[in-house]
């Protein structure tokens, strides 16, 4: 045996599986005993480290979108199309995504993962391995702290008729087990957390719990989707949930596989979510796109200074992103998104444009540009941590159809009473970094916001390149931590994930309770060295998210930003993503808006908007495209979203098309022939509110079980403007659909405001909702209701919450004409027009150029930042660029 | 294995189709036809294509291989269709074979100067380096998609990896030690 011998390569390639004993002895000798040797297999490893960081990288082309659409279009004609939970399809991915790694690799990653202590100090790796590697244990009691290896194996499916305690319950478990919380979704957990989720009430459950499912399931029978997972699902080999409908549940289905089992859903039948048009499946895909971190490149080329639009040699990486398209209210009842507070977008799109370049249509995300202004929204009152304001007017760019606007606005905090923070820079020196417009101006950028800091706020500075350093300690030392700020040089190759690693452990070292815990990671997100697998760093800082720390990522320079890996890490991350082109910027995000930067008001923030078939006939969601959830997720507190800082406003907006109105093209599909739902016949409420009701009782300690329903109705009940709480659910179901402009009894107060309409939050209203009894029977629903435009859902969490909260506005359509229409209306329609001309959309309608400038000088209101001026400029940049 | 729903495709989509492009590309040589393939390779699949051979292996390490097996038996059958040179593309049609601007980074230059040094490798050995360091294959499912024997796959990979090496040490002999330090 020598180096040149093919099996000396297999051993340093880690291939074992066809050397024998005693060839690896005699190789592993070689190594250790002939300098050569040691060398020739110390060169190979160092190639193979670039082949593995650089072959990746290389160009790869999607399909077009009509082929993907022919391939769904085959499966679909193969069998019948149903639409299990996203959870089910992002386990598929996941799945996947093991089976792209090694194990070695996944176990060296589950390793670092467990050196940050999660909340509770199970390290990550072992529950792993404890859940591949389990057979079906047979302790017949699941403890409350619930063993989630023995909970999927121990419950035979259960025949149809069992009680089931869905979502909430289970939720409430896996609350109970943060080992678990702390590994979801790393690899492993998404293919568990199907076959978890909604499982079947155990009879050992304790009391309160049961108590309350059977509440449920006599009132109204739960949508009952839920999934069983065979004793050898825990087999060590991962496999693809393969999901197969079934009419009657089956015990134990028999395979080998795990499947989840969807079975007929009589509730759900009416949203026709059973046979997707094929046209539907694009939003799907794009709305799990984010999360699934496709590896998409698409590249769009602007060299550093100079900005050659050289596609050919480009290195920004821009995710392409398709327009959300009208959606048909019959169908798609339910418009379902997370809030994003990124205003990356905006900026990168002034950096380009600036630059004398139109930027690519993928570099313009509607929802930043909307975002990245302040609006005049009223400042919360009461318990809830944001208000939320809705205002409806004539749409400017097609006069037919209505403008809606949702606005939210996160509590504001005094500069003087922000808590104090422990706050983690995490500096990206890497070679790429060296330029004028990177890391002087992050050192800048860093200066600006320590100045800003008080003496009870702690910094601490890590730095990555080829390897990661701790370049400050902890410190409330301002002097030090400028000095620190000041000594950063750039040079090397960029381990971004030790990086990673390595900062949320600081953060977790001298995490403050109640206080700021936010890592600060500034790059331009070029990362070549470790993790560079956009899926595994996305489940790797999904990991870290649930430590309790929260993220912003500031994005720098303009040659080869990779933008779709910074926007990702950021709403996986539980951060925000801002993109820093100037000082200007630089001070709006750390003077200016410190507090929102900082201060996390509330997370995992999700709208739903509910539209009603008899006032609107389509609808289309400007902007949000990489923020798309499933209905399902809204409900779903596992399910990510997006988080609000102190003072954010998050603006969105729908076009919506009123019935009787010419509907806009929208993509045709056959009529389907078993899914006709009479218009006028009212759908029935769908069913988030009872599941409400079942998570917020699961709230009561399950101690005190005999106290199950009526206290928990109390406790519920917001006691802010004194009323008492002890609501009959009958009353509770008109709770849930005041009259518009009428102050409901749930102590929530409704403001109107000419000539648009705000409705503020003023208590913690919560999980204050109906009973199901009232729902088994559809019946026409009363005038009010009927007049109703929409109805938008907010779920919510503290920011150390596990459980969400719901909020619930209703909307009518006052008639409000443009003209009428507020001034930050105005301005917001001009800043989503703006985005729709610079990516060319095929809804612009009226829109032009000279339009827009009009409606944003109406738009104009005080500015007190100068950032709705400096928006004016760009119009005329852009206008003259574009024509 | 059963076929997969149009949600599990869309997954397999998401997570496969540019591994599986850029392979079928490196076979056919253009883009298009590349696409082609991978098409018919999905329809396959979505057919219950892979109950159909008759495997009783349901794990998804598997349907990975398959999913490249199909795929490269396409492409080849697609170039022996079009009688061109059997199997390996030119580099031109891969943006990043284009050399960089100044201002693109040393890291990228690198990379570049990588691709074309693959270029000097026999199609085999390139073939067998991809799967092995792009898609992360085993020896074992390289030589399942490839029919060559595993022997024969450690062989290409080994004389790849030393061809490699040599052209390395002689035409940027600091590129090279630049990624050793790396390390």
């Amino acid at each position: 045996m020598n180096a040149d011998d093919p099996k000396f390569t297999a051993h340093v390639l880690g291939e074992f599986d066809d050397l024998t004993p005693a060839e690896r002895a005699e190789i592993e000798a070689l190594i250790a005993n002939d300098p050569a040797a040691a060398a020739a297999a110390e060169e190979t490893r160092a190639l193979v480290a670039r082949l593995r960081a650089e072959l990746p990288g290389e160009a790869a082309g999607t399909l077009q979108e009509e082929q993907r659409a022919a391939v769904l279009e085959a499966a679909s004609a193969e069998k019948v199309v149903r639409f299990p939970r996203l959870a089910a399809v992002l386990a598929a991915i996941a799945a996947c995504v093991i089976v792209g790694i090694s194990y070695g690799l996944l176990f060296r990653a589950y390793e670092s993962g467990s050196d940050v202590k999660p909340v509770a100090a199970v390290p990550a790796s072992s529950s792993h391995f404890v859940l591949l590697a389990t057979p079906a244990p047979t302790d017949p009691i699941p403890s409350p702290t619930a063993d989630l290896a023995s909970k999927v194996t121990l419950n035979p499916a259960p025949p149809v008729s069992t009680p089931l305690a869905f979502d909430g319950k289970l939720q409430e478990e896996l609350k109970d087990a943060p080992q678990i919380a702390a590994l979801q979704p790393a690899p492993a957990a998404p293919a568990l957390q199907p076959m978890v989720r909604a499982e079947p009430a155990v009879p050992a459950q304790s009391p309160a719990s049961s108590t309350s499912s059977t509440t449920v399931t006599t009132t109204s029978p739960p949508p009952p989707e839920f999934q069983f997972a065979p004793a050898t699902a825990a087999r060590k080999s991962i496999k693809l949930p393969v999901g197969v409908p079934l009419d009657s549940a089956e015990p134990q289905g028999g395979a080998a596989l795990s499947k989840a089992v969807t079975p007929k859903d009589k509730l759900a039948e009416a949203d026709a979510s059973k046979a997707m048009p094929v046209a539907a499946w694009a939003r799907v895909r794009r709305g799990f796109a984010a999360t699934s971190g496709g590896i998409g490149d698409n590249s769009y080329g602007l060299d550093d200074r100079g900005g050659i639009a050289d596609k050919a040699s480009n290195a920004n990486s821009f995710d392409t992103l398709t327009e959300n398209a009208f959606l048909n209210v019959p169908e798609n009842p339910l418009s379902t998104f997370s809030i994003d507070v990124d205003t990356a977008s905006y900026a990168i799109v002034r950096r380009y444009l600036n630059d004398n370049h139109l930027p690519p249509t993928g570099a313009v995300r509607i929802e930043e540009l909307l975002n990245y202004f302040p609006y005049d929204y009223p400042q919360p009152q009461g318990a809830a941590p944001f208000s939320a304001t809705m205002e409806v007017a004539t749409c400017p760019w097609a006069p037919e159809h209505r403008l809606v606007r949702v606005g939210l606005k996160g509590r504001e905090i005094p500069k003087d009473e922000r808590p104090p923070s422990n706050l983690v820079f995490l500096i990206d020196v890497s070679g790429s970094m060296n330029m004028p417009n990177k890391l002087p101006l992050l050192q800048k950028c860093f200066s600006l916001l320590v100045e800003q800091l008080g003496p009870k706020d702690r910094v601490s500075i890590v730095t990555y390149a080829s390897g990661t350093k701790l370049v400050l300690e902890p410190t409330q030392d301002k002097e030090a931590m400028q000095t620190a700020i000041d000594g950063l040089h750039a040079g090397g190759g960029t381990h971004g994930s030790s990086g990673i690693d390595l900062a949320y452990r600081m953060a977790q070292q001298s995490f403050i309770p109640g206080g700021t815990n936010r890592v600060i990671l500034a790059t331009d997100g070029d990362w070549n060295i470790g993790i560079t697998n956009q899926s595994e760093l996305l489940s790797m800082i999904t990991r870290k998210a649930k430590s309790g720390v929260f993220l912003t990522v500031l994005g720098f320079g303009l040659d080869n930003l990779k933008d779709s890996m910074l926007v990702k890490l950021a709403d996986h991350g539980n951060g925000h993503y801002a993109y820093i082109d100037t000082e200007q910027e630089a001070r709006k995000v750390f003077v200016d808006q410190l507090s929102s930067t900082l201060v996390t008001i509330a997370k995992d923030v999700k709208i739903q908007v509910e539209f009603n078939p008899v006032q609107v006939s389509s609808y289309r969601l400007v902007g949000y495209e990489k923020r798309l959830l499933a209905k399902e997720d809204f409900n779903n507190d596992k399910k990510d979203a997006g988080e609000i800082g102190a003072g954010h406003t998050v603006t969105a907006l729908y076009e919506v098309v009123p019935v009787g109105k010419e509907r806009p093209e929208i993509a045709k599909v056959d009529e389907l022939k078993y899914q006709r739902i009479p218009r006028a016949v009212p759908v029935e409420k769908p069913t988030p509110q009872r599941e409400t009701e079942i998570q917020e009782r699961e709230k009561l300690p399950s101690a005190a079980p005999a106290a199950a329903p009526v206290p928990a109705a109390k406790a519920e009940t917001p006691a802010a403007d004194g009323r008492t709480g002890a609501e009959k659910p009958a009353t509770e179901e008109i709770a849930l659909n005041p009259a518009p402009g009428a102050a409901p009894a749930d102590g929530r107060t409704v403001t109107m405001h000419a000539p648009h309409k705000t409705i503020i939050v003023d208590a913690d209203r919560g999980n204050n909702t109906t009973q199901a009894s009232a729902l088994a029977e559809p019946s026409p629903l009363p005038a009010s209701v009927r007049k109703e435009m929409l109805t938008l859902k907010l779920r919510y969490k503290e920011p150390d919450g596990e459980k969400s909260k719901l909020l619930e506005f209703p909307l009518t359509d006052p008639g409000t004409t443009w003209e009428k229409s507020s001034p930050d209306f105005h301005f917001a329609a001009a800043v989503a027009s703006y985005g729709m001309l610079l990516r060319d959309s095929k809804y612009l309608g009226e829109a032009t150029w000279q339009s827009v400038v009009e409606w944003a000088r109406e738009g104009l209101g005080a500015d007190k930042h100068g950032y709705r001026t400096e928006f004016l400029s760009l119009l005329d940049r852009a206008r003259a660029m574009k024509q | 294995m059963p076929a997969p729903d149009a949600l599990e495709l869309i997954a397999l989509l998401d997570r496969f189709e540019r591994p599986l492009v850029r392979y079928a590309q490196s076979i056919t040589g253009d883009l298009e036809s590349a696409r082609d393939v991978v098409q018919e390779t999905f329809i396959k699949l979505a057919r219950g294509g892979m109950s159909e051979s008759g495997d009783v292996v349901d794990n998804a390490r598997h349907l990975e291989a398959w999913l490249f097996t199909v795929t490269r038996n396409r492409a080849v059958d697609h170039q022996r269709k079009f009688s061109r040179i059997i199997p390996m593309p030119l580099p031109e049609d891969r943006p990043c074979a284009e050399p960089g601007p100044a201002a693109v980074l040393e890291r990228q230059e690198s990379a570049t100067a990588l691709f074309r040094l693959l270029d000097a490798l026999s199609p085999n050995q390139r073939e067998v380096i991809r799967l092995k360091f792009q898609n992360d294959l085993s020896y074992r499912e390289i030589a399942e998609i490839t029919r060559l024997s595993v022997t024969n796959v450690g062989f290409l990979l080994h004389s790849g990896l030393k061809k490699l090496r040599e052209l390395l040490r002689e035409q940027s002999p600091e590129d090279f030690d630049l990624s050793r330090s790396v390390l």
